[in-house]
């Protein structure tokens, strides 16, 4: 076993001495800037549709501001209290049972 | 380092001159240590660039110049990681293929034929390449840099971020494998011979 690790050392040591550091080809730098360029171009666009994006939305958000909500909230159930939109609310309802007690109850002749 | 503090933080910067810099003095070193991680030379020099292109997009992260070159050595593991990844079907191939490079090896060696110096390395690198297909691409890289590169173990735990004993666990099992499957290939070598003899 040992043999056989001393070997194996031997083999990397000759591994290392086949594949030695070697200069790239004269395209490599050329290349690599190629490459740096295309990414670049690739994130500076994302960044201008991502600005696009975030400047609509802070666009959409203003007007909603600006316009929607004040005019939603103009409104009288926002602007009237609690108990006043309840009884606007039931005004219906009191009258329909005011009927209906009439109609339990019939009015009795007048006592002369 | 093969370069200076102030010429990183210049091309942190972002000083494509003082990048270029960088590169070249380091480029023949990653060119050689992607070879041997990968074990193609057809695809040393993209992969290489690859490299520099993660160094270049990734350069504003680094917090101190003194950890450039484990830095660099990291972008190097994890993009030759990502290729071998990409080529685990032609790896897996290749093991398939090892009988056959080994019993080629114990041909030359059975003729007793001098073969030329080229002749030899490309054997010693399929050899190699075909005992590191016994082991996860991860491991492979590991071993190579602790075994081919000649990193330390204090090298290779500022590369990795992980504890020294840890890494002496994972060295020692993917040195284990890649024994056992040289193991297997000398003794069908010596097969081989003993039947041309």
């Amino acid at each position: 076993m040992q043999n056989l690790n001393q070997n194996l050392d031997s083999l990397f040591a000759a591994y290392r001495e086949a594949c030695p550091d070697s200069e790239p080809g004269d395209r490599f730098m050329p290349g690599l800037w190629n490459k740096i360029e295309a990414r670049q171009s690739s994130v500076i666009l994302l960044t201008r549709w991502s600005k696009i994006f975030v400047t609509a939305a802070a666009a959409i958000t203003l007007l909603m501001s600006v316009v929607l909500i004040p005019h939603v909230q103009s409104r009288e159930v926002y602007s009237s209290s609690y108990i006043d939109v309840l009884s606007a609310d039931h005004t219906y309802d009191n009258a329909l049972s005011a009927e209906l007690v009439r109609a339990d109850f019939p009015q009795e002749a007048p006592v002369n | 380092m093969l370069v200076d503090f102030e010429l990183i933080e210049r091309a942190q910067s972002g000083e494509d001159a003082a990048f270029n810099q960088i590169v070249r003095a380091y480029r023949k070193r990653i060119l050689g240590t992607i070879a041997r991680l990968i074990g193609r030379p057809e695809d040393v020099e993209d992969v290489s660039q690859e490299v520099f292109l993660r160094l270049y997009f990734s350069l504003d992260q680094l917090r101190t110049p003194e950890v450039f070159e484990p830095w660099l050595y990291r972008l190097t593991v994890n993009a030759a990681y990502d290729y071998l990844r990409r080529q685990r079907r032609r790896s897996e191939a290749r093991m398939s293929d090892l009988s056959e490079q080994q019993v080629l090896m114990a041909d030359a060696a059975a003729g007793g034929r001098a073969r030329d110096e080229e002749q030899r390395k490309t054997q010693t690198r399929e050899l190699v390449q075909s005992l590191l297909s016994t082991v996860s691409e991860e491991d492979r890289i590991l071993l190579i840099l602790k075994e081919v590169e000649g990193l330390s173990l204090k090298e290779l735990e500022k590369i990795y971020r992980i504890k020294e004993n840890a890494l002496k666990v994972r060295l020692f099992r993917a040195r284990q494998r890649v024994l056992k499957a040289y193991e297997a290939s000398q003794k069908l070598e010596a097969s081989k011979v003993d039947k041309a003899g």
